[in-house]
């Protein structure tokens, strides 16, 4: 399902490089290349290619089973698992963008659950311990010493 | 070029402190399961940027020789490779470590890794400057090719699927296009977005892939399968991550001169045969060190010893896989072609220094050129020097929890990214990547050919462009010229290559069937 995903992604993608690259197909300067020439080339180039890779998933399906993608099977907890840990960071990142909060304080609440999420092996609060301990470094490290404008 | 002031350079307390910074972190990064000498290098760029280039570059380099290293530590204990450079050291580590002498075994790899990293130095130094001088007599027709060649690399870096392979490039390729336009000046995909007119910044998407991906990626093992798995290798193997030396008493702790002697021609010959693997776009230290375990095998007079606890063995893939890096650094600093992902990143750096890899900076730039070929020196000198009581203590933190570390690697990834150019749009684009690297890797798809393709499709695009503008001003501008005719033959062997072989195997296999 994931192969199919990302050749459709791929292919979508270059439709949007064929669409977008008319606005500049023309050369500024004659003789050579336009801007749209290497776009295009690679457009051509991933429509080949996603296509040859969906036929060959929808075709081989029963037969041709990828080794790296059959390795791990995603269960509907981790796919659960995952969403999380994605809206979590992403969260961070807005908060991080309309700076709202503090560094050491949205780290703490966006990292705990993440480091909960990640895996289960050590107990909630020694995790949260650890992501305390690591924020004020990674602080210390990036705001004080290399002076980095964290907010 | 004044050498008692490139010295000063690189002996001044700040750059070996932060090259010892790297060793360390090196160390660690190489011991642990799981992360990767390209994962170290590319989370902890952004720290660089904020010190001297020596300084910056000595911990990177620092990292880079370390990590491949200390992959070995956890090879020749757990049998577990701590980066895929070092699997063919667990070909033999195991078992001499097993047999009760795993201080020997680290001996090894840490001796033999330094004398394989001197001997990639040596090759390095010696080879750099005739191919940077020779290759100065590029004109853009010979860099669109050697960009090409480079590219064609997206096949050996896909493993066994090309064809997602080269899919990948192509993704990597098309983030190469947004921005200006390298001849034409045509601001191309940007949407009026000034953050977008320079392009996507290389760094975090290197950092969001091998960062944010890698970490996502081992959420989806299971803990628990994680647990029970290194439990059972603690169980079937004499030698434990939490008490990992077991020694025999009275065991042999280190080789003797005699012994190290005796290995010479076998070290010399991988080590020289690493370099050239090294150097060739695409491979790494992996394939350095199974071809060189192969190729002793067959000359050794120890060769039916190999496979089953071999000293010499174990030298030579401990050698071949730090010989690799002279290789892909010569290919790297004279083309300005990444050897692997690693070098690729590792041109980003020098690039964000205002060095840019190629032949031009053995010119304009010799006193860089010679800081680095020292550095590389001193990351080996220091390795000899802290390698076996840092990779007895590194080894220890094997046991730390993996949500930890992940943790850790997703929050340098996301800080390191901001700090690059004080930009939250740097840190969405490394979160975006991470996302995309995690959904490649679980589809099959390998994660190499974007670096490739994201540090050459500008290369290839701007020297394609200025070659049509030399006479006669058509495709044929490539195909009169020797050395880029030459380097189409190799493009074309290489991208088509891999398919006759099989196509080849194939047949043969048929008729035997």
């Amino acid at each position: 399902m994931i192969e199919i995903i990302v050749n459709v992604l791929g292919i979508a993608i270059a439709a949007f490089l064929y669409i977008f690259s008319r606005d500049f197909s023309v050369s500024t300067r004659p003789g050579i290349p336009s801007a749209a020439f290497f776009p295009t080339i690679i457009c051509v180039a991933l429509l080949i290619l996603g296509i040859y890779n969906l036929v060959k998933i929808i075709v081989f399906k029963k037969k041709h089973v990828d080794p790296a993608s059959e390795s791990i099977r995603i269960t509907k907890l981790k796919v659960l698992q995952m969403l999380a840990i994605v809206s979590l960071m992403a969260l961070y990142a807005v908060l991080w963008n309309y700076k709202i909060g503090h560094f050491i304080l949205n780290s703490i609440i966006c990292f705990t659950p993440i480091c909960w999420l990640l895996g289960d092996e050590v107990e909630w609060w020694k995790s949260a311990i650890y992501i305390v301990g690591l924020t004020i470094f990674i602080y210390l490290l990036f705001g004080v010493g290399l002076k980095v404008r964290i907010w | 070029m004044d050498i008692g002031l490139i010295i000063s350079s690189i002996l001044s307390p700040n750059v070996l402190l932060f090259t010892v910074a790297g060793i360390l972190l090196g160390m660690f990064i190489g011991a642990m399961p799981g992360l990767s000498a390209t994962m170290g290098v590319a989370i902890l760029l952004p720290l660089t940027f904020w010190v001297e280039p020596s300084a910056g570059l000595g911990m990177l380099l620092g990292i880079y020789n370390s990590a491949i290293y200390a992959g070995g530590v956890s090879a020749i204990l757990l049998g577990v490779p701590g980066t895929p450079a070092s699997i063919a050291s667990t070909f033999d580590g195991p078992i001499i470590s097993k047999g009760g002498h795993p201080t020997l075994a680290l001996w090894i790899n840490t001796v033999f890794s330094v004398i394989g990293g001197l001997i990639g130095i040596l090759c390095l130094i010696i080879a750099s400057f005739p191919i940077a001088r020779f290759a100065l007599r590029f004109g853009p027709p010979e860099y669109t090719t050697v960009a090409l060649f480079g590219l064609s690399m997206m096949v050996a870096v896909s493993g066994k699927s090309v064809a997602k392979g080269i899919f990948v490039g192509f993704l990597g390729l098309a983030l190469s296009t947004v921005g200006m336009d390298p001849m034409n000046g045509v601001k191309r995909f940007t949407f009026g977005k000034f953050i977008l007119i320079d392009g996507f910044s290389f760094v975090p998407i290197m950092i969001g892939l091998f960062g944010v991906g890698e970490a996502l990626k081992q959420l989806s093992e299971t803990p628990a399968v994680k647990v029970r798995f290194v439990k059972k290798l603690e169980k079937e193997q004499k030698t434990t991550v939490s008490d990992f030396i077991q020694e025999e008493k009275g065991a042999q702790k280190r080789m003797t001169l005699r012994e190290v002697w005796a290995t010479k021609w076998s070290i010399l010959v991988t080590s020289i045969i690493s370099v050239f693997v090294g150097a060739i776009p695409g491979t790494g230290g992996d394939i350095a060190a199974i071809v060189s375990w192969t190729q002793c095998k067959n000359f050794s007079k120890d060769k039916e010893n190999y496979g089953k606890g071999s000293r010499e063995a174990l030298a030579v893939t401990c050698a071949a896989n730090n010989a690799s890096i002279g290789g892909a650094m010569t290919t790297m600093l004279t083309l300005g072609i990444p050897g692997d992902s690693v070098t690729a990143i590792l041109i980003g750096a020098l690039m964000m220094y205002n060095y840019t890899p190629g032949p031009l900076l053995f010119s304009e730039h010799k006193d860089m050129v010679i800081i680095l070929f020292g550095l590389l020196v001193v990351c080996n000198i220091l390795i000899l020097l802290l390698g076996n009581l840092g990779s007895k203590i590194f080894s220890k933190f094997t046991k730390l929890p993996r949500a930890w570390i992940s943790t850790t690697i997703i929050m340098f990834s996301l800080v390191g990214s901001y700090a690059i150019q004080n930009s939250v749009f740097d840190v969405f684009v490394c979160l975006v990547a991470g996302i995309f690297g995690f959904f490649l890797s679980k589809g099959g798809f390998p994660t190499g050919p974007i670096v490739l393709a994201l540090i050459l499709g500008e290369m290839v695009e701007s020297n394609f462009v200025r070659s049509m503008m030399l006479p006669p001003g058509t495709y044929s501008t490539f195909f009169v010229r020797p050395i880029s005719l030459v380097l189409i033959i190799l493009t074309a062997v290489s991208l088509i290559g891999p398919a006759v072989i099989k196509l080849v195997k194939k047949s043969k296999e048929r008729k035997e069937a």
